[in-house]
């Protein structure tokens, strides 16, 4: 048996624990039923849902956070780093460990639920939606640990603001389950929404469970390749794609709306990484180190996410502008038929951005640098253009944010100003925090 | 004698500062070699590589032959850490921390022998039961020890594994060292307390400022490799002369009446030394096998610097 699951299991199965969520949920589930005259009807069914809702999918989200959350406040972490176990081993032993309790009070739930609610196809698929919802938050919750765990310890206002969080996903959920019973279009073809909105949650879950698996691996000092994250890439592509894709829409405009789909979520992934992973102003010279070395598995290890979705992102922006070119106008949707012209300017602005945030990384003091790259962010995309309309200043605005769609070549040579200038300031940045070594003292010993 | 860890130009950085500058040394297998140095040497960022723990920016580490950096898992087998701000899962008994510990590690089977002799071995037999919140410092540490130990690892490396302890539980702590370098065991320990380390240490390893400054052995508990203390009068440079002149003799350090030196060979190569000493003409005054005296050692290698340990 899976030693961590085993660790966790000796501490929530204790008798205590057992009875007391026992009753509680015997006690909700008895409400319902006195509530449905006596029966196990849709009321009932609705204890049940609003049950599994709080117990699985909230309490049991933090209950795998804290898993992690608690191996770092009590020190016990370094022991599990110097452990046999596989990080596959140790992701699926906290994630089913952890939560074990509340997923046997959110199966009790859910037989209730299963003998008041809907019934054959329905029932399965709704099932099927709640089960993959609760993985899903749990591995949302693993996940988010496991970056904190990266950036350092973790506050404390982490448990409410997971119980908050899951709460929320969960009755957000919860109202789709008991109400939605529509259509969706997908590549052009037409899928009952209950149905195709299980099986993303599905995958969905099963992505999270990776990507915990994946940083997992990193906090065991295991060498990830970034292929995982480009196949990531390549799945929200596709999904996105999907919905903007019709089925008569013409080969090359499949090609421009899913480049620009990949453009669209590669940027907010290389963004997120950006704000959510720990930054590593040692990058540069681990990446000269391990390429002098010809040393290339280090070096793929060593890249950034934000650097590898750049990179996708960039191959999008190119595939964006080829196929726009051969593109019949007009497309579906103006917006559709504006923004892949602006591709290689919006890429750009992605490299800009992502550049001067890994400069503040290096400069910033660890734990503000979040709110300064906030504040960069803020200036360059809200107050420096305000200012600069108000003041009627439109030449200089053209310069400061040039509108990617508007003149898109104009937009690309400034644009590549702006890249030219923030390598500049990184690299002034690295060599001014980073570069310059002192001998040991005073740091950890 | 073999090496059981061997390391090679390590280099660790941390933005703006060379934690670990080209660190090489590799380190006999059977031996106990306290790691000391003035607070930020970088002691444990070199033990937390070794143990797999952080990525250094170049260099290589190999215990028992497997690359740590390449391997961490593998080498895990053959590693036990105790780090300076351990944990325990304090709502679990002793006996369960030992089992966790054991199946972690890869133990399969019936664990209750591994967890029973382990537990003997600290004295923890009649704490089995017990939460492991409930302890004291003392015990805590023993357990921390038992679980980093549990899977027989052939190399076991603590990070000042004496702070806050009593000095009875520190007498227990050095007498667990030397039964466990009988077995075979390697041990690494890093600690400010030298005269605790003169109560076990074979070797010592000297960093200061991320460099080796010195790693020599200490005394002659090492089968044939020895270090041997003359105290003489007359001439200085002629016993040098003869010293460097006799195979096996190494790293000679002479001082005022007084020779220290690194011998490699057994009793009766030493006794031949001395019979060549004599006949030689050095009007030898003691011999034999050197006091530790890690204090003195570790104040003339560092000490110059004016750190304090």
């Amino acid at each position: 048996m899976n030693p961590e699951l085993t660790r966790l299991l000796w501490l929530e199965f204790t008798p205590s624990r057992v009875a007391s969520v026992l009753v509680a949920l015997f006690a909700v589930l008895g409400l319902g039923w006195l509530i449905d005259d006596q029966t196990i009807g849709t009321k009932t069914a609705s204890f049940a849902l609003a049950a599994f809702a709080i117990v699985t999918v909230a309490w049991g989200a933090n209950q795998v956070g804290q898993s992690l959350l608690e191996e770092i406040r009590g020190r016990t972490w370094d022991q599990q780093r110097m452990s046999a176990l596989s990080p596959w081993t140790m992701t699926w032993g906290k994630l089913a460990g952890a939560s074990a309790m509340a997923w046997l009070a959110g199966l009790i739930a859910l037989a209730a639920y299963a003998l008041g609610g809907a019934h054959g196809a329905e029932l399965l698929w709704k099932l099927l939606l709640l089960l993959s919802g609760a993985v899903l938050i749990h591995g949302m919750s693993l996940f988010g640990a496991l970056l904190l765990l990266q950036r350092g310890p973790a506050g404390r206002s982490s448990m409410v603001l997971r119980l908050v969080g899951g709460l929320v996903v969960a009755w957000a959920a919860l109202a789709f389950v008991r109400s939605e019973t529509g259509v969706v279009e997908w590549f052009g073809t037409r899928y009952p929404l209950l149905a195709f909105t299980a099986s993303v949650v599905c995958l969905l879950a099963a992505w999270i469970v990776y990507g915990s698996e994946r940083l997992m691996c990193e906090a065991l000092q295991l060498r990830t390749r970034p292929f995982a994250l480009l196949a990531f890439l390549v799945f929200a592509t596709g999904l996105a794609a999907g919905f903007v894709v019709g089925a008569g829409t013409a080969p090359a405009t499949r090609v421009l709306l899913t480049a620009a789909c990949g453009l669209g979520v590669a940027l907010l992934t290389a963004y997120f990484s950006a704000f959510a992973l720990r930054g590593d102003p040692l990058l540069p010279r681990r990446l000269a180190v391990d390429a002098r070395r010809r040393d290339w598995a280090r070096v793929g290890a060593a890249l950034p996410v934000w650097l590898v979705s750049l990179a996708f992102a960039g191959v999008c922006a190119l595939l964006a502008r080829l196929a726009f070119a051969n593109v019949d106008m007009p497309l579906p949707l103006d917006l559709w038929f504006q923004a892949p012209a602006g591709a290689l300017p919006i890429f750009l602005y992605g490299v800009r951005d992502l550049v001067v945030l890994f400069g503040l990384g290096c400069t910033v003091r660890a734990g503000r640098t979040e709110l300064v790259s906030l504040i960069y962010l803020a200036l360059v995309y809200w107050l420096l253009p305000g200012i600069l309309t108000l003041a009627g200043a439109s030449v200089i605005g053209r310069l400061v944010t040039p509108m990617p769609w508007i003149r898109p070549d104009e937009a690309v040579l400034i644009l590549l100003a702006h890249v030219g200038l923030a390598i500049a300031y990184a690299r002034l940045a690295y060599l001014h925090r980073v570069q310059p070594l002192t001998a040991a003292a005073g740091s950890r010993s | 004698m073999r090496a059981m860890i061997e390391i090679s130009e390590l280099t660790f950085d941390y933005p703006g500062l060379r934690a670990l500058d080209a660190v090489s040394c590799r380190i006999e297998a059977g031996s106990i070699t306290a790691l000391v140095g003035p607070n930020g040497a970088g002691k444990t960022t070199l033990m937390r590589c070794l143990c797999g723990l952080e990525q250094p920016l170049a260099g290589q580490i190999r215990v028992d032959g497997i690359d740590v950096i390449a391997e961490p898992r593998r080498s895990h087998e053959r590693l036990g850490y105790l780090s300076d701000f351990f944990g325990l899962y304090e709502d679990l008994t002793v006996d369960r921390c030992l089992r966790h510990a054991a199946l972690a590690h890869g133990l399969r089977g019936a664990l209750d022998g591994p967890v029973r002799d382990t537990a003997a071995r600290l004295g923890l037999e009649d704490r089995l039961q017990q939460r492991a919140g409930d302890l004291s410092r003392g015990l805590r540490q023993r357990v921390a020890i038992a679980q980093a130990m549990i899977h027989a690892p052939r190399v076991l490396v603590l990070d000042e594994p004496a702070a806050g302890l009593d000095p009875e539980a520190r007498h227990s702590l050095a007498a667990l060292f030397r039964a466990l370098q009988a077995t075979g065991m390697t041990l690494l320990v890093s600690s400010h307390i030298l005269s605790e380390l003169e109560q076990y240490a074979t070797h010592m390893l000297v960093l200061d400022g991320g460099r080796l400054l010195e790693h020599r052995a200490l005394t002659g508990m090492t089968g044939t490799r020895r270090t041997l203390s003359i105290g003489f009068d007359g001439d200085g440079a002629a016993l040098a002369a003869r010293l460097k002149a006799h195979d096996g003799v190494h790293d000679l350090d002479l001082k005022a009446q007084r020779a220290l030196f690194g011998f490699e060979g057994d009793d009766r190569a030493q006794a031949a030394l001395l019979r060549e000493l004599v006949s030689g003409g050095v009007e030898v005054i003691n011999f034999g096998l050197a006091a530790s005296d890690l204090q003195e050692r570790y104040l003339a290698t560092v000490g110059q610097r004016g750190s304090p340990p």
